[in-house]
């Protein structure tokens, strides 16, 4: 894993300009997504996850604007170039998958022709042979009766379904790189599941890395090689998965597990102790972000320091960094 | 079975529509009863005066000295047997006399209605692209006046510009008094069609920009349309394809419920253009008591409006596919 990664994200700031002023949504945050893996990104909502994907894409909502850093695509940096070459690599090198499978599928157009687009788009295929690809990758993301369901609306399909299109319509170009944002938050369980399976046989045969915005440490756990941890705008601890999960260095990401309901009862939740846990307080309110490290004031480790001075990334183990004054201390004990 | 299942909707949308007419016709006789004067003062008074017994013989001759209810009766047997009565003005069948002016108008609202959907539309969703830009404030303030200012006085102001001033378009007419033939003779009916067409649709041009803009802000904001932008499709093909195709939908369900008023807008621009459709008809059969010609108006314009939203219907399910299988 050594080299340019494929995206590398470095020291991103995404400020909204308001009536009084800028307000920062994300702060400095960076990330290395390499070729072929699953880059978990784990936070609350609003803590910037889906913003770093939207900055990514250059997809900013109005009002929105990338005010420092860069976004590497092998090396080159995207938040320069112009949206002609943007507009080559969206889809193409990189694509996504939304939230809201009801929503984002356009309603009046065919789910075939919607396929179809980006191939026409980016590898200038002809209506017949865009057309083979679209029906090839409805069998790829395993939906009955392809070629009949080429031509049907998104309403005739059901959510789950329709997350499958989505899924076909990112992978229809072989991107190198899919976002997919909380791509299972609106489904059944039993779907998320299969959504979730089949990401992962997608991404072993197309060797395609993956983004995966969720809020679900058990699809982390499940699909990430390697995790983000979010908070307020900033990453604040990222390293290879099984560390994070088995070691967590950040007192958030610590909080943030042990506030995941296991399904086995523990011998404490049986003997009547809380089996739902939470983390006290609330997270700060964007544009009044509190002096010093902004999990302080939820942090029971939190001393003078962590509310005054905020911390830098601190080295906690191989490829693992958390951005916490107690860290090395943690790890080390 | 199938057939059957498939047809009953249509067939009680033409049932429907049929008893629409039906009281259309009733309602506008009753009203046309209580409204003042009085068709045989009129033709005496082109006469220049009659004696009391002509009088009564006119009554008498055109039925009016039945009762109402009697002569309604009358009047709902004739129309279902296709006999809409004789114009007192004209002396002819009115039927006749409407199917002569139905071309006119219809030609002129079709065109009218063109001319508003495309500019409109397309003057909304390019405001929509920057709300906020200089581009959006010039159409908002352009379509404010068009829709503030008066039919009438559009169509006078457009006479004295392009007719008087500079003559480049005719006064009035659909047609010039030699005719041309061949080819020239739908070149000189267009050059006639040009100002009363723009008078006619000025308002609604205003209209489908304001609601075109609206619609179109908010389809921009939509999921499907950042979906549109992450496969990179170029800004052109998300606007006029992926946003332009359900901006559309409010705007065809507005078309389908002006249809009526555009018809009234009609009568106004026929009477300054002196175009020989309809609405002049109407006007001057007010002017002149000619009830069964105004009423065979009131019945067509009301059978106008609802062919026109069936037409909106069948335009909606083509742009709209989850209305395909909605029924009605």
């Amino acid at each position: 894993m050594t080299g340019t990664p494929f995206l590398e994200v470095r020291n991103l700031t995404v400020e909204m300009k308001g009536e009084s002023g800028a307000i920062r949504v994300l702060d400095d945050v960076s990330l290395r997504i390499e070729r072929g893996r699953t880059m978990g990104i784990v936070g609350e909502s609003g803590c910037g996850k889906s913003m770093t994907a939207l900055a990514i894409m250059r997809l900013l909502p109005p009002g929105f604007e990338i005010t420092a850093g860069q976004v590497l695509v092998e090396g080159e940096d995207i938040t320069r170039v112009p949206e002609a070459r943007m507009r080559a690599l969206r889809g193409n090198d990189i694509s996504m998958i939304f939230q809201e499978p009801m929503t984002s599928l356009n309603p009046v157009f065919t789910v075939g022709d919607q396929i179809a687009e980006a191939v026409k788009q980016h590898q200038g295929l002809d209506a017949g042979a865009a057309e083979q690809r679209a029906i090839e990758m409805l069998k790829a993301v395993q939906i009955p009766g392809a070629e009949a369901r080429l031509h049907a609306y998104p309403h005739e399909f059901s959510g789950g379904m329709r997350q499958r299109v989505m899924i076909a319509m990112a992978l229809a170009c072989q991107p190198r790189l899919i976002i997919a944002d909380e791509p299972t938050t609106a489904l059944d369980v039993t779907v998320q599941a299969q959504i979730f399976a089949l990401m992962r046989e997608l991404q072993q045969e197309t060797g395609t890395a993956i983004m995966l915005i969720t809020h679900d440490l058990g699809a982390v756990a499940e699909l990430a090689d390697d995790v983000a941890v979010f908070y307020a705008g900033k990453r604040i601890e990222s390293g290879p998965a099984g560390a994070i999960l088995r070691h967590a260095a950040h007192p958030y990401t610590s909080g943030l597990m042990s506030c995941t309901p296991r399904l086995r009862l523990s011998a404490a939740a049986r003997d009547g102790a809380a089996v739902l846990r939470e983390i006290p307080g609330m997270v700060p309110q964007l544009g009044r972000m509190p002096q010093g490290c902004r999990f302080a004031p939820r942090c029971p480790l939190a001393d003078d320091r962590c509310r005054s001075v905020m911390p830098p990334d601190v080295e906690v183990g191989p490829a693992h960094a958390a951005a916490c004054w107690k860290a090395e201390t943690e790890v080390m004990a | 079975m199938q057939t059957l299942r498939k047809l009953t909707p249509a067939f009680k949308r033409v049932l429907e529509a049929f008893g629409l007419v039906m009281a259309v016709v009733i309602l506008n006789f009753l009203l046309i009863q209580m409204a003042p004067g009085d068709p045989v003062e009129v033709i005496v008074g082109e006469m220049g005066g009659a004696s009391e017994e002509l009088i009564a013989q006119l009554r008498q001759q055109y039925g009016l000295d039945q009762p109402v209810l009697h002569q309604l009766g009358i009047y709902l047997g004739k129309v279902l047997t296709g006999d809409l009565g004789y114009s007192y003005y004209f002396n002819t069948p009115v039927l006749d006399l409407l199917l002569q002016r139905v071309p006119a108008t219809v030609l002129l609202c079709l065109s009218a209605l063109f001319v508003a959907v495309l500019v409109g539309t397309f003057a909304g969703a390019f405001s929509a692209r920057k709300p906020d830009g200089a581009g959006s404030h010039i159409v908002t303030v352009i379509s404010l006046v068009g829709y503030s200012a008066p039919v009438f006085w559009i169509g006078m102001m457009l006479l004295i510009l392009f007719a008087s001033v500079w003559p480049i378009f005719p006064v009035a007419g659909m047609q010039s008094l030699r005719k041309p033939s061949g080819f020239a003779y739908y070149l000189d009916i267009l050059h006639h069609l040009v100002l009363p067409t723009i008078t006619l649709a000025m308002i609604y041009i205003a209209y489908y920009s304001r609601l075109a803009r609206t619609s179109m802000i908010e389809v921009l904001g939509q999921d499907y349309i950042r979906t549109a932008r992450a496969k990179g499709l170029p800004e052109n093909k998300v606007i006029w394809k992926h946003a332009l195709r359900n901006g559309l939908i409010p705007i065809v369900t507005m078309v389908g419920l002006q249809f009526g008023q555009l018809f009234a807008g009609a009568v106004l621009v026929e009477t300054v253009f002196n175009w020989p459709g309809l609405g002049r008809l109407a006007y001057e059969s007010i002017l002149r008591r000619d009830y069964p010609t105004l009423l065979g108006i009131l019945l067509f314009s009301a059978v106008l409006v609802m062919i026109a939203n069936l037409l909106t219907d069948i335009a909606y399910r083509r742009i709209d596919p989850r209305m395909r299988k909605a029924r009605t």
